[in-house]
């Protein structure tokens, strides 16, 4: 770490077409939110902007945070990282509790009110879980070459899964442990070791699916439903039904019409069937491109971490935005069965909004020290050399001394 | 230290994996696009339409006395289903509208979603019900129909029904004029049903229906039904009608019928007394209808009025058929034939004629068709065609029998006869209003000539004679010479047992004419089945009387004194001319008034209409002199003109002038010009507008919109 720890904060270094992807979803959020709760808010608060303002207060404190992680160092994160898996636990555990705070919706309490505030602990509890493995999949990155490191890591890893669960939050739960599974994925755990804990995960699914009759069958149902037959739940009909409306080009921004009532929740889970709706199937291609872009560039900041810490920070940072943009996208056009999951900038919702954008705060930070030998590289050179590389394989010579003779093989293997 | 560094590979398959993942998504999106089976979503799903009432036309009489117009109204209606506290709830109905509570508390307690408790209901309910709170008890404000008048004019309006829908009368003929059109506003709908409104969806505003103006006079209305109403409980009689007409124009001013109703309540009368009788009902007419062969032989030249007649001393035998007079004639003139009404005369005379000539006029006369008033059930009446008639046929029509004819059908007849023999068109509709503009007038309009004018004065002469010393002496008024004459009929049976006549039952009936020299109004009197006194000389005429002297009372007596005839005295003596207008005629109308008042005129200047007059109109000329007349056109290409003079012209005149001028005119009402704006000499520019306000626009200022 004392070697990492030298690398120096590099305002140039930041990455700024992750900036530009994540503002540019932050502006389509913000104007579906409002497009869709004007009409609830204007119902229940008398206020049109109610919901929108909150959102844009939110917008505001997350980007002020992400604005501090980007150059507070992300080690200093990490060293705090006990601190907020801890806090994150109690919070956590507050849910079970009956106190005044607590609020149960749906039969199921998943916010904690703190003065003005209501906010979701398993949001904290999630980035918590991604700092606390980067840091500690690293430093003892020679126990998980055994067994019993791994298996440790794994159930500390369950241990939280098993508290969001029991909250029946069984859509965070699964996303969580998926998170984590991609960080050890990346923490180089030996692909026996994942393989096996998978397959045993699949076991025990299958042999609940076995005892349990009809959860076959719902699995079999809900196969129907994804190639859009026999769509008898309501909510998934009209998720549908407004990308149907929409068609290419969309119906334009604040025309919805699913939004009055039909849709559940349309300014928060359901957000993207109103992007579809108002912004047809090509806005709706440009916001997953837009999260795609997140993800090839997150991922780049991973490779190119000054250290392993950050490259894990990284990695689990970038999987989780990915995963909770690609599988809320996936939900509203049933391409997976429906859990309460919110799309990261764009839903309305405050812990997630800040907690996701402090999140992009860290990898902003990451980037910034990224390692500075190919990062400068000029991407031109790079190109020319390749196509050198490749008449110079093609014409016999070996490819390996010649490469050799111009510049370290390691950074080339980088900037792949 | 193990190097993390050349497991890079393992970030890529996770972007490798979202954007596989990426593509099965667009790949599910184009399917959602391409068809979702059995989810295609109409625009109704989001639209809910609600229907925006118009207000239905009112109508007024000619002098625009409202006799048919809209209240708002509230009616009552609960869904019993919602409602948690039915007794209470039916005992804040009952102390709201007063009515009973047993039968509220019933209706709430039955099991449906809609229960109408109460219509047309004063509007303080409304807001009372919604002070109360009451869930499941609604009001909704909706617009009634009411006839302030309450029975005045009651079976020629009609009435409607809860639904505005017209039922009788005019509400039902011209239902499609009065009813107006719809407007609609669409509303978002939400999951929840709830509605409002959404910017981009349409909405049209209702139309109102159109005003309907009658020629009505609501004063001559409520005269005749007075009076009708007296004569029926004087002679203990079944029912009558009265007409009152304008025969220069055709214009019915009254019309009713006994009994009558009130249109406010019509389910509180018999539906018989909806009917109006005038037009609907038909009846044998009696020696009323004696002045069709009388008219048609004397237009014909076949007699003269001195010509004798033998009237067989009051007992005549028709082949096999007995007719009577009442008192026994020997030899009498034709006028006295039918000063004295002498059946015997008049059916010998009948007898002789070509039967042609009769059933010709009668035709003429516009029996055996509808007049084409346009009220609702109207009877054409019987009139055989010739072929169908029995040997002594001509001699019974010509006194009124083997016919059947309608009250209005009577009063045209004398109408032809007091108008100088032109059979005009029957109107009850004076104008059709839009936004209390006119849209559509109805002028007088001339069926057909059937008597020339000197065979009328002729028929005038004895119809005046019969009032003055004949069967009709019970109808002469004081002071103004009266025409009219008497009918008696006994009734026919309706039904098929019996053939002939109904013993002791009587149609009697009167019509006649005022003043005889310029007849203005023509009054029809028809009383049915009257007891004691039946002579139509002795139930109708009275009641002619009764109506005609109240009329002469508020009108005036100047009212029916004939300016024609005074100016005609005049002339003789002195032989002045009067200078009419010719400002603003074009040079045709021009040569033509030249023609008519027999003034040499000299136009001068190239223009198409007369710009300006030496002398001037209204001046009285000793003597025929020329008049100079000037056409110039307007050679002027200033763009500032002086302002002419147009007041006390006619408006199309003026505007001939305006237009001449360059100006625009804007008109307001009609006639004369009684005011313009800017005021003559003012200078203004071309294409500027002048405002022309007309003699009647002073009385259409309670109905015009100036916009």
């Amino acid at each position: 770490m004392t070697n990492a720890a030298k690398q120096k904060f590099d305002i140039s270094k930041i990455d700024y077409l992750l900036v530009f992807c994540v503002l540019l979803l932050l502006i389509i959020g913000a104007s579906m939110v409002y497009s869709a709760s004007s009409f609830r808010a204007e119902k229940e608060f008398g206020d049109s902007a109610h919901f929108f303002k909150n959102h844009l207060a939110r917008v505001f404190i997350g980007l002020l945070l992400m604005g501090v992680l980007t150059v507070v160092n992300y080690r200093k994160c990490l060293g705090l990282s006990p601190i907020i898996m801890a806090g994150s636990i109690i919070l956590l555990l507050l849910l079970f509790t009956h106190a005044p705070f607590v609020i149960t919706r749906n039969e199921a309490s998943r916010w904690l009110r703190l003065g003005f505030f209501t906010f979701q602990p398993s949001d904290f509890a999630r980035y918590g879980l991604i700092l606390i493995l980067a840091r500690l999949l690293y430093q003892n990155r020679e126990e998980l070459e055994e067994w019993k490191g791994f298996l440790k890591y794994i159930a500390f890893v369950f241990i939280i899964v098993g508290m969001v669960a029991l909250e029946k939050d069984f859509g965070t739960a699964m996303l969580i442990t998926l998170i984590a599974f991609c960080m050890f994925f990346f923490a180089e755990v030996k692909m026996g070791f994942l393989l096996s804990i998978g397959l045993s995960i699949v076991t025990v699914g299958l042999l609940y699916i076995k005892k349990n009759g009809y959860m076959l069958q719902r699995i079999l149902s809900f196969f129907d439903v994804m190639l859009n037959k026999n769509l008898t739940d309501y909510q998934i009909r009209q998720s549908i039904i407004s990308f149907n409306i929409g068609g290419l080009f969309g119906q334009g921004i604040g025309d919805s019409r699913q939004k009055y009532m039909f849709l559940p929740e349309p300014h928060k889970d359901f957000i993207f069937s109103v992007i579809g709706e108002e912004l047809g199937l090509l806005g709706c291609i440009g916001v997953l491109l837009l999260f795609f872009m997140i993800i090839y560039r997150g991922m780049r900041i991973a490779k190119t971490a000054p250290d392993g810490y950050g490259r894990l920070l990284a990695g689990g940072i970038t999987v989780c935005i990915g995963i909770y943009a690609f599988f809320n996208a996936a939900i509203t056009m049933v391409l997976l069965p429906t859990t309460g999951i919110p799309m990261p900038f764009i839903s309305y919702g405050g812990s997630a909004m800040v907690t996701h954008l402090a999140a992009v705060g860290i990898l902003l930070n990451i980037s910034s020290q990224s390692n500075a030998a190919f990062m400068n590289y000029p991407n031109r050179t790079v190109y020319k050399d390749r196509i050198k590389r490749l008449t110079l394989s093609f014409s016999g010579a070996s490819g390996s001394t010649r490469y050799a003779k111009t510049e370290p093989a390691s950074k080339y293997r980088i900037i792949r | 230290m193990k190097n993390m560094q050349n497991f890079t590979w393992r970030f890529d398959i996770f972007t490798v994996g979202a954007l596989l993942f990426l593509l099965l998504m667009i790949v599910k999106m184009v399917q959602i696009q391409i068809g979702v089976g059995g989810l295609e979503v109409t625009e109704n799903r989001f639209q809910a339409q609600h229907k925006l009432p118009p207000e239905r036309g009112r109508i007024f009489d000619r002098n625009l006395k409202t006799l048919a117009f809209n209240i708002p109204t509230v009616t009552l209606f609960a869904d019993p289903k919602k409602i948690e506290n039915a007794n209470a709830a039916a005992r804040a109905v009952a102390s709201l509208t007063g009515l009973d509570f047993a039968q509220v508390r019933e209706k709430l307690g039955q099991k449906t979603n809609y229960v109408k408790l109460a219509t047309k209901l004063p509007l303080a309910v409304h807001e009372k019900l919604g002070k109360l709170g009451i869930t499941g008890l609604y009001s909704e404000v909706v617009l009634t129909r009411k006839y302030p008048k309450s029975d005045l004019c009651s079976q020629l309006l009609g009435f409607t029904d809860i639904d505005g829908k017209g039922i009788s009368g005019l509400e039902m003929t011209q239902d499609f004029l009065l009813q107006g059109a719809p407007g609609r506003v669409v509303y978002q709908i939400t999951a929840n049903n709830e509605k409002f409104p959404r910017i981009g969806y349409p909405e049209e505003q209702a139309r109102d229906g159109n005003d309907f103006v009658l020629t009505i006079d609501y004063r001559y209305q409520y005269i005749a039904e007075r009076e009708l109403h007296n004569t029926i409980l004087q002679t203990d009689a079944a029912g009558g009608a009265v007409i009152i007409m304008n025969p220069e124009t055709g214009e019915i001013l009254a019309i009713c019928s006994e009994p009558n109703f009130n249109p406010n309540e019509p389910g509180k009368a018999d539906q018989e007394a909806w009917r109006i009788k005038p037009v609907t009902d038909i009846f044998e007419p009696g020696s009323t209808f004696k002045p069709i062969l009388m008219s048609a032989l004397l237009e014909k030249g076949l007699h003269t009025t001195s010509d004798k007649v033998f009237c067989e001393n009051g007992k005549y035998m028709l082949k096999d058929r007995p007719i009577r007079d009442t008192a026994p004639y020997a030899w009498l003139s034709m006028r006295d034939v039918m000063v004295y009404s002498s059946n015997i005369g008049m059916s010998k005379l009948a007898m002789e004629t070509d039967r042609k000539l009769l059933y010709d006029y009668a035709r003429a006369f516009g029996f055996g068709q509808e007049t084409g008033v346009g009220l609702q059930g109207e009877q054409k009446g019987i009139l055989s065609s010739i072929g169908a008639w029995s040997g002594v046929s001509p001699g019974f029509i010509s006194i009124g029998h083997e016919v059947a004819v309608t009250a209005l059908q009577m009063t045209n007849m004398f109408s032809t006869i007091a108008n100088g023999g032109f059979l005009m068109q029957p109107v009850i509709v004076k104008e059709i209003r839009k936004d209390g503009i006119p849209v559509k007038v109805y002028g007088p309009r001339a069926v057909r000539r059937v008597i020339s004018t000197a065979t009328a004065d002729t028929m005038k002469s004895i119809l005046a004679d019969v009032v003055e010393r004949g069967t009709g002496k019970k109808a002469a008024i004081k002071g103004v010479t009266v025409c009219g004459k008497t009918g008696t009929a006994k009734m026919p049976f309706t039904d098929r047992k019996n053939v002939g006549y109904q013993e002791g039952n009587y149609i009697s009936n009167f019509c006649g004419f005022f003043p005889a020299e310029d007849p203005k109004i023509c009054i029809y009197v028809m009383i049915e089945k009257p007891r004691n006194l039946y002579y139509g000389g002795d139930v109708g005429a009275p009641c002619f009387k009764n109506i005609a002297e109240q009329i002469i009372t508020f009108e005036g007596l100047d009212y029916f004194q004939s300016p024609d005839r005074q100016e005609e005295f005049h002339t003789v003596e002195n032989n002045p001319i009067l200078v009419p207008n010719l400002v603003g005629c074009s040079r045709a109308a021009a040569s033509y008034a030249e023609h008519k008042a027999s003034l040499p005129i000299h136009t001068g200047g190239e223009g198409q209409f007369i710009m300006a007059q030496n002398p001037p109109a209204g001046t009285i000329l000793a003597e025929a002199q020329g008049i100079r007349l000037d056409s110039e056109t307007n050679n002027d290409d200033n763009d500032v003109q002086l302002v002419p003079n147009v007041t006390g012209l006619p408006v199309r005149n003026a505007m001939n002038i305006l237009a001449v001028k360059g100006f625009r005119a804007v008109i307001i009402g009609s006639g004369k010009v009684a005011r313009q704006q800017p005021g003559p000499g003012k200078k203004i520019g071309k294409q500027e507008q002048v405002l022309l306000q007309c003699e009647s626009a002073v009385n259409l200022n309670d109905l015009l919109v100036l916009r």
